[in-house]
């Protein structure tokens, strides 16, 4: 009786935890918050005493504002669609290339279509400012990673 | 002699049945539509571009930028998300002694931008465009796409993991499927 008795509980016990889990697993887990996109609680406070009342503008000015966004826009248009024609001629350079290859051997044209798996993973760094500077003696330091950890 | 006939044309029917990849694309029970959607070009899975920087109005205009570079290529975005920053504290010490010459508290921001279904020849383009265009002090990582890449964006669940460790320690759980 004894085992069949203790078991009993056991099972009951585990049944319990398992609903318990699948509960938890229904509420849709949180994600971490992102620092940098919330508001800093103190200018939430202070926002009476940060606005403005400020003279309205005239029309003038208005028009001007106006007419200096829509030189902006089309400034901008034109830079996109310059960076969108040169994709264009990149990937029309490279699908003639395509077209060559295929014609001359298909064996060829089958293992340049495959997946390169040696791009990935890739890495690249933006230009930066200023160009290293010659025989520099870097000072003594240490780099201590002070990250929120979430556990 | 008929019999024969007719066994010799049903014999007949079923080769051709068999033989087909002209008459019924994929076999007799599945609709040809979709062997037809799946692409001819072989395509790289789901790809992840993250993006690391100090400086945040820049590092989200970037990602901006690279979402619309996607959509024009015709690329599909499947997400795009921002990760917690990486609080970093850098002390430097004088020449020669452990006395601390200044002390900063830098902060590594990171946005990331989940692409699915870019064909082979394509992803060469991607690369050398995300490099070009590259903002100074922006580090870019293309790397496939991982399960803990999607699991480090959630807070994780203590009371569900002190749960589980019981469960474990008491032996497992009850129905094992």
């Amino acid at each position: 009786m004894d085992p069949a008795v203790i078991k009993a509980r056991e099972d009951r016990k585990k049944k319990k935890i398992e609903k318990q889990i699948r509960r938890l697993e229904k509420n849709a887990r949180q994600l971490k918050p992102i620092e940098e996109c919330e508001v800093p609680l103190g200018l939430l406070d202070e926002k009476k005493s940060r606005i403005r009342s400020l003279p309205a503008l005239s029309t003038e000015t208005l028009e001007n504002r106006a007419l200096l966004e829509k030189k902006w826009a089309t400034y901008k248009k034109n830079q996109n669609l310059a960076d969108i024609q040169m994709l264009d001629r990149i990937i029309f350079a490279q699908q003639k290339a395509l077209d060559e290859l295929r014609k001359e051997s298909e064996e060829l044209y089958q293992e340049a279509m495959q997946v390169d798996c040696r791009l990935l993973p890739y890495k690249t760094e933006g230009p930066l400012e200023t160009p290293p500077i010659e025989s520099y003696e870097s000072p003594d330091g240490d780099y201590v990673d002070v990250s929120k950890k979430w556990e | 002699m008929n019999n024969i006939q007719k066994v010799a044309y049903r014999a007949f029917l079923c080769r051709k049945l068999h033989q087909s990849h002209k008459l019924f694309d994929g076999g007799l029970y599945e609709p040809s539509y979709l062997e037809g959607m799946k692409s001819k070009v072989p395509l790289y899975d789901m790809l992840n571009i993250q993006m690391r920087g100090y400086d945040f109005p820049i590092l989200e205009s970037y990602q901006k930028f690279v979402h619309s570079l996607m959509k024009n290529m015709d690329i599909n975005v499947e997400e795009s998300w921002a990760t917690p920053h990486q609080e970093i504290q850098v002390t430097t010490l004088k020449p020669k002694s452990e006395v601390i010459n200044a002390q900063y508290d830098l902060k590594i921001y990171e946005r990331t931008v989940q692409i699915t279904d870019v064909v082979s020849t394509q992803l060469p383009i991607v690369l050398r465009a995300l490099e070009a265009s590259a903002p100074a002090g922006v580090t870019i990582h293309v790397l496939p796409h991982e399960e803990w890449h999607e699991e480090v964006r959630y807070v994780p669940d203590t009371e569900l993991k002190a749960l589980k460790q019981e469960l474990e320690d008491m032996g497992g759980p009850l129905k094992k499927k």
